[in-house]
């Protein structure tokens, strides 16, 4: 039986509160089940109490959606790749560098406790590291070693919706670190195009990983600004699944 | 996908990116339409089949589901029997075709089992199986049982392929039977005897009117003037006049409406204090829904110049299952009562102004005192 997919367990849930943690196979779909089956009953009742309040079906809508999106967000997490004992990530920060115009810049510095010796090997297993991202499925080189100039196919699953983009190592130093682009499949000038910094510095016994993630803001419809807060917090969440997994 | 070298195996390559075919060669090379890197020893940098043929692994299965969901609700209704099969065994029964026939990405199965039961609906209503606002009501009811249906589908053929079985899905006795499951559970249902459910709606409303008044304001349906509100324009026939007098005891009245007729006989007269009247004879298709069975306008005084005025209808319930229609049928009649009533007011009210033009109606909102409604069932 093939693994479900983390996306697949968020819509589960965020459509029913239990059915993600079910397809996780966790016993805590019980309590979501119950949780549930609870508020409905609340909300029936307070129905039959209160008919005709005015403030009632957006009370409902809204405590609705909390439930099934707090599900959703706690279904993903089960099925999130990671070490079960503690993670070596001392300390990270993300920051957003800003950028001029439809520039988007943002910084994710994590501080781990391995040495840059330790820390390149386990960053330069490219299928295995990029796909410590929240959207990246799978990550495949187009040669069999990385280096500079290899194609890179992106598998992206975002929500549920998968579809690939392509990149191209840009720059590899071996164990400084490497830069490469995450392109859309339509062109070189849709659909975010970005490029991922990944950067190694020694910091005392500790090793400092820097990733800068550097793109346009493509998408006329959205403004700069929340594009911008969109990608910063894609970023807090790329980092908080860092910290998992290395 | 295939283990072996594909470059051994002779299989046509297709580059990932634009799906031009690659030139045939044993080392690592670039398309030449996009310069996308590829190497014929490794299976995962490079296609199979062009991405253009998508379609093949949902349209013929989303088609399926959709002919056999149009047909067996067409097939259970012809029993006349609206329940469980009518209602969840049909969509179970598409969501599981579509789930099993189509092989698409979570989100797609969300977006193909909306269009489905869209398309569904669109079918039935084309075929004047259902109207407008049963449509509607339909595409919601039809949302879980539909979904449950697809989740199921889509275990099947998972459980099928763990167990290493061929799933050529069109070969496949158990689609039919899934198909048939409707039809088989009509005939079960149909076969079953089934208790007569009653559903008494009780509305009240107080006018600055004596009883006398009120009383001289006493309408049905078919006698209001002003437009009714939009949902009973979608969910009701449409009235054109009632004949009859009202107001003798044993009489009958027969309501006209776009889609047939009620007869109903005055059964019991009290003047000022009650009107009672039962339903001898409908031909209506809406009477396949509910069935109105009798009812009744009770006045009583309210101090001196007021009135309280009580609507009273009984009908027996025909939709199964009950707690996914109640709250539809409980919101159509509280409203048609709503409208008689407000209708009552406005001529007990300011009978001089029964000539003038009547100001536009407005349905009661949540700021004003909405007429209370008792739903209760009788054995």
């Amino acid at each position: 039986m093939t693994r479900t997919s983390k996306w697949t367990a968020f819509l589960l849930s965020a459509c029913v509160p239990g059915a993600g943690q079910l397809a996780a196979r966790s016993w805590t779909c019980l309590g979501w089940f119950l949780a549930a089956g609870l508020v409905a009953t609340a909300f029936a009742r307070a129905g039959q109490l209160v008919e005709g309040a005015g403030w009632l079906i957006p009370l409902q809508i809204g405590a609705g959606v909390a439930l099934c999106l707090l599900s959703a967000e706690h279904a993903k997490r089960l099925l999130e790749k990671g070490y079960r004992h503690g993670s070596a990530v001392v300390n990270s920060q993300v920051t957003c560098a800003g950028g001029k115009g439809r520039q988007v810049e943002v910084v994710i510095s994590l501080t781990v406790a391995r040495s840059p010796e330790s820390l390149w090997n386990q960053i330069r297993d490219l299928p295995r590291f990029l796909t410590i991202d929240p959207f990246h499925d799978q990550v495949t080189l187009m040669r069999d070693q990385p280096a500079t100039g290899v194609d890179l196919v992106l598998s992206h699953n975002a929500f549920g919706r998968r579809f690939v983009r392509f990149g191209r190592i840009l720059d590899w130093q071996e164990g400084v670190g490497y830069t490469f682009s995450d392109l859309s499949a339509r062109g070189p000038r849709v659909g975010f195009p970005h490029v991922f910094m990944v950067r190694i510095e020694p910091q005392g016994e500790h090793s400092e990983l820097t990733i800068r993630v550097r793109g346009r803001w493509t998408l006329r419809l959205v403004p700069v600004w929340l594009g911008r807060q969109w990608i910063r917090l894609v970023c807090r969440e790329h980092a908080r699944l860092l910290r998992k997994g290395l | 996908m295939s283990e072996t070298a594909p470059a051994e195996s002779k299989l046509p390559l297709y580059c990932r990116r634009c799906s031009v075919d690659l030139p045939p060669t044993t080392e690592p090379a670039c398309c030449l339409a996009c310069g996308l890197q590829f190497d014929p020893a490794r299976p995962e940098t490079f296609s199979t089949h062009r991405g253009s043929s998508r379609w093949k692994f949902w349209l013929p299965g989303f088609l399926l589901a959709v002919t056999i969901g149009t047909l067996t609700y067409a097939g259970c209704l012809q029993s006349g029997e609206m329940g469980w099969s009518l209602f969840v065994a049909v969509p179970v029964s598409f969501g599981a075709i579509l789930g099993y026939a189509c092989r698409v990405q979570t989100w797609a199965y969300a977006v193909l089992g909306i269009l489905a039961i869209a398309s569904v609906v669109f079918a039935l209503v084309s075929m004047s199986l259902a109207g407008i606002f049963c449509g509607f009501t339909l595409g919601v009811i039809f949302l879980v049982p539909t979904f449950v249906g697809l989740a199921f589908g889509v275990s099947l053929r998972m459980l099928l392929i763990s167990f290493r079985w061929d799933h050529a899905w069109y070969f496949r006795w158990y689609i039919w039977l899934i198909a048939a499951a409707p039809l088989i559970g009509q005939q079960i249902e149909s076969a079953l005897s089934r208790r007569e459910e009653i559903a008494v709606v009780q509305t009240s409303l107080t006018v600055d009117a004596t009883p006398a008044e009120a009383w001289n304001a006493i309408m049905f349906y078919e006698d209001v003037e002003h437009s009714p509100p939009w949902l009973l324009h979608l969910a009701l026939p449409q009235p054109i006049k009632s004949e009859g007098n009202k107001e003798k005891e044993g009489e009958v009245v027969r309501c006209f409406y776009n889609a047939g007729t009620i007869s109903k006989r005055i059964s019991r007269v009290e003047k000022h204090r009650r009107l009672s009247f039962a339903v001898v004879e409908a031909i209506m298709r809406s009477e396949n829904y509910a069935r109105l069975k009798d009812g009744s306008f009770e006045i009583e005084p309210v101090g001196d110049t007021r009135s309280r005025i009580t609507l009273t209808t009984r009908y027996e319930r025909k939709l199964r299952p009950g707690f996914f229609w109640e709250p539809i049928e409980r919101k159509v009649i509280h409203t048609l009562h709503g409208h008689v009533l407000e209708g009552m007011r406005r001529k007990a009210e300011v009978p001089e102004l029964k000539e003038k033009p009547i100001e536009p109606y407005h349905p009661p909102t949540g700021d004003q005192p909405m007429p209370k409604v008792a739903f209760h069932f009788e054995p």
